[in-house]
């Protein structure tokens, strides 16, 4: 009962922690709605830095850098609160606008994109399907009067694990990746040395990722969705996951 | 919608779309577009060939009739060239050119015909020399033009007339090549864009090329902001009677402040080509000699720096009174246009709101127009883009996009307004575009004051949340994916253990199975030992026959089966002595459990036995 006790005053600790600041979350909002958007970023920038994070809290911080007339760093935290609820409609109907008035075409929905969104569901679909395998398989091998059940287990999980863990190995963390970052220039060019004077490869738009191979100075070196690799500025892309 | 704003009405020309152009720059738009027309130099006559052109399929055609001055800007009593040019239609008598201030003669006619993409095309080019006497913009007006008996109009030209300079190089050309600074205005408004003219002459006999290749002429000084330059024109001009071969460059100043704006010298630097002649080489005596006698086929290589004359203009500024809120520093002369797309929509979906500001004057200064406040659109800031309409850029069309989102049921798009200075007639112009029809369905959310975006449900979707910041805030575990979660490791390790768990316990119940019986006798023989030490006589008795028992069967693979100690010491290869012990004391114990014999055990007896039970266990 002890035990109960203190398992249940643990998770009202976590729980609690995860709202966050009330206060500063308030006060964010209020100064947003008051018209001063330059102390609610500052404010929403401090509740993000405690780490305590939130689809909403990304969204509201998109909203304010889109009144701040900072495109880049909108498509950017909208994109940050679609990185933790991928079904989030808001944040996805304002990059949406945001990109379509930066005159940006909106990215097609492509099913590798679509997997990205959810790694989470395919490690651990991945994880309980591989363990169900092994143990309806043990199961098999050491008592044969379970073998029907066995069978059964067998079927429906070794086809599952196999497209989970393909999955999870296509996509990695998706869009959670640490390594991944948007573009948050109205473009960018990726080019094929770290100067300016260097061939262009390719030239990103705002709200384009790419993956971040190594840095050098003021340079990334990075990989981009189409797979091209090259230099681009450091300070025109900033990474999805903030640090 | 085409802006409000009323504008004289044109005598007909052709349709180049110039009428939207000032009068003061439609002589410069003249000059520009004449590049493409004065080569009329190729004369074709001869009888056989006008047979021909009489019966030539483009004399069906519409007639094309075209006006252009050599120049839109010269000096006073220095004659331009005014060319007529009529295409797919047979004119003999010389078209009447009249206008004021101006002397207009005529200077002779050509023909040509022209096979192009298969079509032949025959015109005829009227020459005339004008000559000014006065100093100012003088117009030569649309020239009516007869042909089968429907009268056709020239384009009205304007040209602009200055002083002589005292220090102008064209009108002292005694040098082989020299620079002209040409400014057809001597005033303008801050902001308002001049186009100038930088003509470098050079003697047709001067190859000359820009040194270094593709550098374009530069003007020093301040003050004022110059357009880019589109690459140079070419052409030939008689100066004082001599024929200079003409590199003409062209762009635009903007001056900046108010004040009299001084512009220095403009030079360019260019590599030239000179001929040499065998008595005096150099050039100072080129003009000196003929141009037939006397030369050799040598060629002198020289870089020089060709200047032109200097020039100023009165930068005016622009007017306090009248000036417009909504003002943002365009110059020039605009209208406007907008279009909405899609026409049919619904309340949160965005459409596109594109108002486009056409015309000529400072398009980088030119800013987004004035879209009226309805709380039925949430307007986001427009994207804009220039398309130049001229190679200088002069004229252009801005087109700004405007995302607007319905915030309810609307009929109409916003109207537009946008208010500039026309430098023509010096006062601010505001044009207004009416509202477009507009078909917005849906249900208002003007009275949504926070919308929950947590619901699911189609008509409560959070729409335009672009402006409403959300007050709740949903737990969440952050960035980490499950493989950064400690939970999950351990998770997999209580996996992997309860996998190792029962494949240990299936080990353990192996074990046991195949092991069992042998550790019980092994306790068993301890148990046994400990009761030889007992004072019971049978118990010691029992426990040293059955210690037999389980010596044997510990020994045997088979530790389940049953054994009498009699039969355990007769299978085992013994030596006969021990044998004997060995069943004398199996046959004590018989006798006394089963005949009830009893013969007292010495505590020397117990000694014997322990020892021929080792002896016992000792044997292989």
């Amino acid at each position: 009962m002890n035990w109960l006790l203190i398992g249940w005053l643990g998770l009202l600790i976590a729980t609690e922690n995860s709202k966050g600041d009330p206060a500063l979350w308030n006060q964010a909002n209020q100064e947003f709605a008051a018209g001063k958007f330059e102390q609610a970023r500052a404010d929403y920038l401090q509740s993000v830095a405690s780490g305590n994070v939130s689809p909403e809290l990304f969204y509201n911080l998109g909203n304010t850098y889109l009144k701040l007339d900072d495109k880049g760093r909108a498509v950017l935290n909208f994109k940050r609160a679609l990185a933790l609820a991928p079904g989030f409609e808001p944040a996805k109907h304002n990059l949406n606008l945001v990109l379509q008035a930066a005159g940006v075409e909106p990215e097609e929905e492509s099913l590798t994109t679509w997997l990205a969104q959810y790694p989470n569901v395919w490690m651990l679909g991945g994880s309980i399907f591989f363990w169900i395998l092994a143990y309806a398989g043990y199961l098999w091998f050491i008592w044969p009067r379970f073998r029907p059940i066995s069978k059964i287990l067998l079927a429906i999980a070794i086809p599952c694990a196999a497209v989970c863990l393909a999955i999870v190995f296509l996509v990695g963390d998706g869009v959670r990746s640490p390594e991944r970052a948007i573009v948050i220039n109205p473009s960018a060019d990726v080019r094929y040395g770290p100067a300016n004077g260097s061939r262009v490869t390719v030239t990103l738009g705002l709200g384009e990722s790419v993956h971040l191979l190594s840095e050098r100075g003021t340079w990334s070196f990075c990989r981009t969705d189409s797979g091209l690799v090259g230099w681009l500025p450091s300070n025109e892309i900033e990474r999805l996951v903030p640090r | 919608m085409n802006a409000k704003i009323e504008r004289k009405t044109q005598p007909p020309m052709n349709a180049d779309g110039r009428r939207f152009l000032p009068r003061s720059l439609r002589g410069l738009f003249c000059l520009f577009e004449s590049v493409f027309y004065l080569r009329q130099s190729a004369f074709i006559g001869g009888f056989a060939f006008s047979c021909v052109l009489l019966q030539s399929p483009a004399l069906g055609a519409e007639p094309v009739i075209r006006a252009n001055l050599s120049v839109a800007t010269t000096t006073m009593d220095q004659p331009v060239e005014l060319q007529i040019e009529i295409q797919n239609a047979r004119i003999i008598d010389p078209p009447d050119v009249a206008a004021d201030h101006l002397q207009i003669d005529m200077a002779g006619q050509t023909t040509r015909y022209q096979v192009i993409n298969g079509q032949p095309a025959f015109s005829s080019i009227f020459s005339y020399l004008v000559t000014p006497s006065l100093e100012g913009s003088f117009s030569i007006p649309p020239v009516p033009i007869t042909i089968d008996g429907k009268t056709y109009y020239t384009n009205e030209l304007t040209l602009q007339v200055t002083k002589k300079a005292p220090n102008n190089p064209a009108t002292a050309p005694d040098k082989p090549y020299f620079g002209e600074l040409v400014i057809p205005k001597d005033s303008a408004f801050v902001g308002e864009p001049v186009p100038v003219e930088l003509r470098f002459y050079f003697d047709r006999r001067i190859w000359y090329q820009p040194y270094p290749q593709g550098q374009f002429p530069i003007i020093d000084g301040d003050g004022f902001v110059t357009k880019k330059y589109p690459d140079p024109v070419e052409k030939e001009e008689t100066v004082n009677g001599k024929r200079y071969r003409l590199l003409i460059y062209r762009t635009a100043i903007t001056g900046v402040h108010a004040g009299r704006l001084e512009l220095p010298s403009a030079y360019q630097e260019f590599l030239l080509h000179l001929p040499v002649t065998q008595s005096s080489p150099g050039f100072d005596d080129f003009f000196e000699q003929s141009p037939f006698g006397n030369q050799s086929n040598a060629f002198e290589r020289k870089d020089v720096k060709v200047e032109t004359n200097r020039g100023s203009i009165e930068i005016k500024p622009l007017p306090e009174t009248g000036r417009p809120a909504d003002f943002s520093g365009g110059v020039g002369q605009f209208t406007m246009e907008s279009s909405v797309s899609p026409e049919r929509n619904k309340v949160g979906d965005p459409v596109i709101f594109q108002v486009q500001v056409k015309g000529l004057g400072n398009f980088d200064r030119v800013q987004a127009p004035h879209l009226e406040a309805m709380p039925e659109w949430n307007v986001h800031s427009p994207v804009s883009d220039v398309t130049p309409l001229d190679e200088v850029g002069l004229s252009a069309i801005k087109a700004f996009a405007y995302v607007l989102i319905p915030q309810a049921p609307v009929t109409r798009t916003p109207s537009v307004t946008f208010s500039y200075f026309d430098p023509a007639t010096e006062k601010y112009v505001t044009l207004k575009v009416d509202p477009k029809p507009v078909s917005v369905s849906g249900a208002s959310i003007l009275s949504t004051t926070s919308p929950s975006p947590l619901s699911t449900s189609p008509e409560a979707a959070p729409s335009p949340a672009v402006v409403t910041n959300l007050s709740r805030f949903s737990a969440s575990s952050g960035f980490a994916t499950v493989r950064q979660e400690t939970w999950f490791w351990i998770a997999q390790a209580v996996s992997v253990a309860g996998l190792l768990g029962i494949g240990f316990f299936q080990w353990w119940r192996a074990w046991k199975t195949l092991h069992g019986p042998a550790s019980a006798l092994r306790r068993e023989r301890r148990r046994l030992y400990r009761d030889l030490k007992s004072r019971d006589d049978e118990s010691v008795l029992s426990a040293a026959t059955r210690l037999i028992e389980v010596d044997f069967l510990l020994r045997s693979r088979d530790t389940s089966r049953q054994i009498t100690a009699e039969e355990a010491v007769k299978q085992r290869d013994i030596p006969d002595p021990l044998r004997a012990r060995l069943l004398e004391l199996v046959a004590k114990r018989s006798d006394f459990v089963y005949a009830h014999r009893f013969s007292p055990i010495t505590p020397m007896d117990r000694i014997g036995i322990r020892e021929t039970l080792r002896e016992w266990e000792k044997t292989p």
